[in-house]
């Protein structure tokens, strides 16, 4: 990596090889020779290379980032495949790459593995010690599918700079931010490379508290200023994030038999009038992809760049600040049919980023405690926490000198009752493992009989810490 | 607080029956009673043996397993051992256990990841071991069979050496040594039954963590979990037991 041709595995169903293709300092596509193993091979363009910036954002033909979403069929083998691009004008590329397995293996010596990893923030990480550390991470283990659970990007950040009103030039800016994540080794790739990836953003990957006007950000105060980030951003996740031939917005969906994914963006699309956080699209696929599960008998695992379980943000706080799930009217239809998920399919797995510490949570609905039916929410947060002027120095100088996060917050306990408006009962919280620091998290799959066993572990991205494992939990079938 | 759950079951498992023991009847001689009720075709199935001990590694035991009861009673159980019957006597049927007190000490466990080859004989004396149990367990041997060798060889799955670490300072009451239940790690011999058993197919303890497992909770899973195990066309634990022996009553 760090090289100007970068080659990603994507996350897509059994048999499915997808490949996110990134070249940079081009001005045309260029012309792309491929090889699966050693041989030549054609692989279906999902989306074919193109420039990221194009149309109103490209503003003159400055070297740019082309990208394309390819894939290959490839035989159901839990092996890596070695696939190659001649980029036009560029040496060789290889890279080892995966596809995600069918099913969470039988037998007590595999696992099915999930990476999760959320909130990147590159200016806090300048010694690249993200990537150092994945480097060691893994070489204990080889992470199947590797879910970034919001954040990707801080387009917003530097605080206080003062970014370009122009479509082009904003392009330009955000494109710069991308570059850096997807393609040096010194800042993200390496842990976006780290397994099939698949995204949901959160508000960073446009600005904070997107769609609402940010304090910090002055191009977000007027509505055309708005309009030119929202579409800037939007095209870049599009190209980087969403490895999905379907349009931006759209639910990414795959099974791992008997697990099946839902990523749900409820970000692009975000209503300012808290209306909804998904489109009419999304509704009806979550609609369906809940019936599917309970007529499949899958297990979901449904990923949101936001916690469902947070207090609703106040009427200030949500204009102002940090707007939450339940501040939209389609809240009680999306507890609703994860409530319908739980109660029909099986235990559900909620996975999210956003709150800048880890923790894993038991929900366990009031009027069915007897039953052992259950949510599990999986928080993993930060990568690299984000800078936050003023708050960071005084932490640093309150804290021990031996304390390896001395930015970093304790988790919030959740505990008593929790609501979430739209299921059919309350639900008792009970917070099972907290984790601190900078981390990426590995969730580890094994068949249980009919069930699955689930053992998280928090890798601390910090050479020298050693990770930690949270208790287990299992995830049953009705 | 040991995370446990308990079966929302009304009534307990009508197929794991009450075997009294007949005056001066062996540990052995009890156990051939019960697999001889059940016919051949229960005579194939692995099989699971709990026992409750008295020596001073089974009182510790069980009053260590307290916290999985809801009234915090010790266990009447102390230890399990993994049985492949292969059709001829009961004590030469291949027999798998992690025992506190190896008969013929620990030796150096890694290769076998503590798995030591049980002995039936040795839980002959009634008085020693008075309660006992004898849990069929609906899968076929082979397996079974399949994945205690691989359990063996694979520590990454599930590392019963440590277990065995944690466990001997707290029976032996070295130190501070607190009890290692209540930081989720199971018995060593219970935790290797139920990995292996779930590898196999079968969820041995619908209420518990495989990590946390322990004889209790096997126990637990064969009188309470039955409805559990028997939903869409599966098959229940079934057995026999006795277990007079108690070291204490809750009050009411």
């Amino acid at each position: 990596m760090s090289a100007n041709v970068v080659l990603h595995a994507c996350a897509a169903g059994a048999g499915r090889l997808r490949v996110w293709l990134g070249a940079r300092e081009r001005t045309t596509a260029p012309a792309l020779s491929w090889s699966l193993d050693g041989r030549p091979a054609q692989p279906r363009a999902l989306r074919p290379i193109q420039s990221a910036r194009s149309g109103p954002f490209l503003g003159g033909d400055t070297p740019r980032i082309f990208a394309g979403l390819y894939e290959f069929s490839v035989a159901d083998a839990p092996r890596a495949f070695r696939v190659g691009v001649s980029v036009e004008g560029a040496p060789p590329v290889t890279a080892s790459l995966r596809a995600v397995p069918r099913t969470v293996p039988a037998g007590l010596d595999s696992s099915f593995q999930l990476m999760l990893a959320s909130c990147f923030y590159s200016d806090e990480d300048r010694g690249g010690v993200a990537g150092v550390s994945m480097d060691s991470v893994l070489r204990g283990c080889t992470p199947d599918l590797l879910l970034l659970l919001g954040d990707q990007v801080y387009l917003d950040l530097p605080p206080l700079q003062n970014l370009p009103d122009a479509r082009p030039a904003l392009a330009r800016k955000f494109e710069q931010d991308y570059a850096r994540n997807w393609f040096d080794a010194g800042a993200y790739a390496k842990v976006v490379h780290a397994a099939p990836y698949a995204c949901v953003p959160d508000d960073h990957d446009y600005w904070n508290n997107f769609p609402m006007p940010s304090v910090q950000s002055q191009n977000t105060w007027n509505v055309a200023g708005r309009a030119a980030w929202a579409d800037v951003a939007r095209m870049l996740y599009g190209h980087f994030q969403h490895v999905d031939p379907t349009p931006v917005g759209t639910p990414v969906q795959f099974d791992v038999e008997p697990l099946s994914f839902f990523l749900l963006d409820s970000r692009a699309w975000r209503d300012p009038d808290f209306q909804f956080t998904m489109t009419p699209q999304a509704r009806d696929a979550l609609s369906d992809w809940v019936s599917r599960c309970i007529r499949e008998r899958k297990l979901g695992v449904f990923a949101t760049g936001q916690s469902l379980a947070m207090p609703r943000a106040s009427d200030l706080n949500r204009r102002f600040g940090d707007s939450t799930m339940n501040n939209y009217a389609d809240f009680h239809f999306l507890s609703g049919q994860l409530d319908r998920l739980m109660r029909e399919a099986g235990d559900v797995l909620l996975l999210t980023g956003d709150m800048h510490w880890g923790r894993i949570v038991r929900l366990s609905p009031k009027d069915a405690i007897d039953s052992g039916m259950q949510m599990i929410e999986v928080i993993s947060s930060p990568t690299s926490l984000v800078t936050t002027p003023v708050r960071d120095p005084l932490a640093k100088l309150k804290a021990d000198k031996r304390d390896p996060w001395p930015r970093h917050s304790d988790a919030t306990l959740l505990g008593g009752v929790v609501e979430l408006e739209g299921a059919r009962s309350p639900f008792f919280g009970y917070t099972l493992y907290r984790h601190r620091g900078n981390h990426v998290c590995l969730l580890s799959f094994r068949r249980r009989g009919n069930s699955l066993e689930v053992t998280p572990r928090y890798f601390p991205l910090l050479p020298g810490l050693q990770p930690t494992s949270a208790p287990s939990f299992v995830l049953r079938h009705r | 607080m040991l995370e446990i759950r308990s079966s929302p079951a009304a009534a307990p498992n009508p197929n794991l029956v009450s075997q009294p023991r007949a005056r001066n009847q062996t540990n052995l001689a009890w156990l051939e009673r019960a697999l001889k009720g059940k016919g051949k075709k229960g005579g194939s199935s692995p099989l699971l043996v709990l026992l409750g001990g008295t020596d001073p590694v089974s009182f510790r035991l069980r009053v260590a397993q307290s916290h999985a009861r809801h009234d915090l009673t010790p266990s009447p159980w102390s230890h399990v051992v993994l049985v492949e019957p292969a059709g001829g006597e009961l004590t030469s049927a291949p027999a798998w256990e992690i025992a506190l007190d190896p008969a013929g000490g620990f030796g150096y466990p890694p290769p076998t990841n503590g798995v030591q080859r049980a002995d039936l004989r040795r839980y002959e004396d009634a008085g020693r071991f008075p309660n006992l149990a004898v849990l069929h367990v609906p899968l076929e041997v082979a397996p079974v069979r399949d994945a205690v060798q691989r359990f063996m060889r694979q520590r990454a799955a599930m590392d019963t050496v440590e277990l065995v670490t944690r466990w001997l300072p707290y029976v032996w009451g070295a130190g501070r040594a607190t009890n290692p239940l209540l930081d989720g790690f199971g018995l060593p011999s219970a935790v290797m039954a139920e990995v292996v058993l779930g590898a196999a197919g079968f969820e041995l303890t619908p209420g518990i963590a495989s990590s946390a497992s322990c004889p209790e909770a096997i126990w637990q899973a064969a009188r309470w979990w039955h409805e559990y195990h028997g939903r869409e066309d599966g098959t229940p634990l079934t057995g026999a037991y006795t277990s007079e022996h108690s070291l204490c009553v809750a009050p009411g």
